[in-house]
């Protein structure tokens, strides 16, 4: 099934159209929301929600983009929606804890692996998802669409709706920030 | 200088760290655990009922519905105190105030 049969068939509603998009997207989807949340738990429910978003409003998309251009599009708005809510609720963690009489862990430390670093890099990949993290917004989903998703710039200016030089200034920025970042941290560290 | 270079050395290798990172999985029953989500969404949307009607906002309502017509009410009774008729004491005075 190409992509503009899949597309016909999920516009007149067929479930099975809606189940090879699944199966097709999902870990281009997840992996996008992986690399933002950063949280393996909170990237699934995020990226059940882009299917959900994406059942109900495919009657609206009028077909001008790839349907994965669409599917990163949803990915990353939905991601650092999450992000928000997030850091919300941080941001109200004095008072939850004050009223959460049983010991559950409300909060969740910070300290993210991601499953398909190789062993060896692990522990500078965890430093620099610590870095990615404190990336501004813009920033943080150009770089991971570049990088981790390994999307062209052309691809990344019609998901994010910039323009080329756009893109190359945020990878830039981001590069920059990510270096700095780490360059403190290391800064720390007795070498 | 050395601490330096070494520093710089690290950085860059800590930005090359997810390169050729590997696509990471959901879990197997995700399409699974997508539907009933999706259902229980749907049968949600089914009985849900409309904003007002739920219990915080018809409250509310009700309520701000009650203030007012205390307000009205209150405001409509001290306004009518304060009005008095004029005494009249004779006719020509009345008939004089009235033309």
């Amino acid at each position: 099934m190409d992509e503009i049969e899949l597309l016909s068939a999920l516009q007149a509603g067929s479930e099975n159209a809606f189940k090879i998009l699944v199966e097709t997207y999902k870990r281009k989807v997840f992996n996008t929301v992986l690399a933002i949340v950063q949280n393996f738990e909170e990237a699934e429910d995020v990226s059940q929600e882009v299917f959900m978003e994406t059942y109900l409003s495919i009657q609206k998309f009028r077909g001008d983009s790839k349907i994965s251009t669409w599917l990163y599009r949803i990915a990353t708005t939905k991601a650092l929606e999450m992000i928000r809510k997030k850091k919300t609720t941080k941001r109200f963690a004095f008072f939850t804890n004050l009223f959460n009489s049983e010991n559950e862990i409300l909060h969740h430390p910070v300290n993210f692996v991601h499953p398909g670093v190789v062993f060896e890099q692990k522990e500078n990949a965890k430093i620099l998802f610590k870095a990615i993290e404190i990336l501004p917004d813009n920033q943080k989903v150009a770089f991971t669409l570049a990088h981790m998703e390994g999307l062209s710039y052309q691809e990344i200016t019609e998901v994010m709706c910039i323009s080329l030089s756009s893109v190359e200034s945020l990878l830039f920025r981001a590069k920059t920030n990510l270096r700095k970042s780490l360059g403190d941290h290391y800064k720390n560290q007795k070498m | 200088m050395e601490n330096l270079d070494k520093r710089l050395e690290k950085i860059e290798l800590t930005m090359r760290s997810i390169e050729n990172i590997k696509t990471a999985e959901p879990s197997a029953y995700f399409y699974i655990r997508l539907k009933a989500r999706m259902e229980a969404k749907l049968q949600n949307n089914k009985i849900s009922i409309p904003w007002f009607a739920k219990p915080q906002y018809a409250f509310s309502i009700l309520g701000c519905l009650l203030i007012l017509n205390a307000f009205t009410f209150f405001g409509l009774k001290n306004r009518f105190s304060k009005i008095t008729e004029p005494a009249y004491t004779s006719y020509s005075s009345y008939i004089s105030d009235t033309q």
